[in-house]
């Protein structure tokens, strides 16, 4: 599995709520962090998120076994990722 | 409130930079910001290096903290015209409000006193609008959206270990710091992976 990170803080929420999964992800809570788990691939949508430029590009906490594929204005897709 | 750290630290005494404009200097943090003139020292050069006869004042920035100029007599003017753009911008000082109201206040003295506002931005944590003073110097002026919180606290620690491990390795990204984090999460608070 892979994994992204998120803070859990009021900023993130409404970024990491609106995440879309290529197919079923997990969503758990680990200590200050919200953890997005997924086999193949999430993709958040810019615009549905409503969050302003600077939470937007400053959201990203880590990434286990996954690597951005795309990271814009529009869209934040993370997919898995063996080698990282 | 007044915080101190455990050693006794309580914020800044006064930050320092070198002028060749006082009359525009003067009135721009007297004048437009409205910050008074709190101390002056007037010295012929002295010590072991040669020295010009100076002048160094201090403009009071509240929190018994301020922000003072020197005025060498008889200098050249020095500007460092190889300095990119990006680092001139990294360099600034950032001034604290506690309110809208009060962030407000500072951009209409800079607009009234015929400065023009650089930015005025919504970052994740602070609403900040930007001047250049009259020396080229970034002002900034920020005011706080919220508290921090425990995750902050912890994000940071951890962003920051993770920046350090890899920028002392081969051609540090910002995917490797992504990719550390996650390792420093699952260390420190026990993520289990599978």
């Amino acid at each position: 599995m892979s994994s992204v990170f998120f803070a859990d803080i009021p900023e993130t929420e409404p970024i990491w709520k609106h995440a879309v999964g290529d197919s079923e992800f997990e969503v758990r809570h680990v200590g200050p962090y919200v953890e997005l788990r997924f086999p193949d691939g999430i993709t958040i949508d810019r615009q549905s998120t409503g969050v302003r430029h600077a939470v937007w590009y400053s959201c990203l906490g880590a990434l286990d076994h996954a690597r951005i594929a795309q990271f814009d204005k529009d869209a934040l897709r993370i997919v898995a990722d063996a080698g990282s | 409130m007044v915080t101190k750290l455990a050693g006794g630290m309580r914020g800044v005494d006064h930050v320092a930079y070198p002028t060749w404009k006082m009359a525009e200097t003067v009135h721009f943090y007297r004048d437009v910001l409205g910050f008074p003139l709190k101390h002056c020292i007037l010295a012929p050069g002295w010590g072991n290096d040669p020295h010009p006869d100076f002048a160094h004042f201090f403009f009071d920035i509240g929190a018994n903290g301020t922000i003072a100029f020197f005025y060498h007599f008889n200098t050249p003017e020095y500007s460092d015209l190889n300095i990119p753009d990006r680092i001139n911008r990294a360099r600034h000082l950032a001034l604290a409000v506690d309110t809208l109201e009060e962030l407000d206040h500072y951009q209409k003295r800079i607009e009234d006193g015929g400065y023009q506002l650089r930015f005025r931005i919504m970052h994740e944590l602070i609403e900040s609008i930007y001047v250049w003073d009259p020396n080229g110097y970034g002002i900034e002026i920020s005011r706080p959206l919220r508290p921090l919180q425990e995750a902050d606290s912890i994000d940071t620690e951890l962003s920051i270990q993770a920046l350090v491990d890899v920028t002392q390795g081969p051609e540090p990204t910002l995917a490797k710091v992504w990719g550390r984090k996650a390792e420093l999460i699952a260390e420190r608070l026990g993520v289990s992976h599978v």
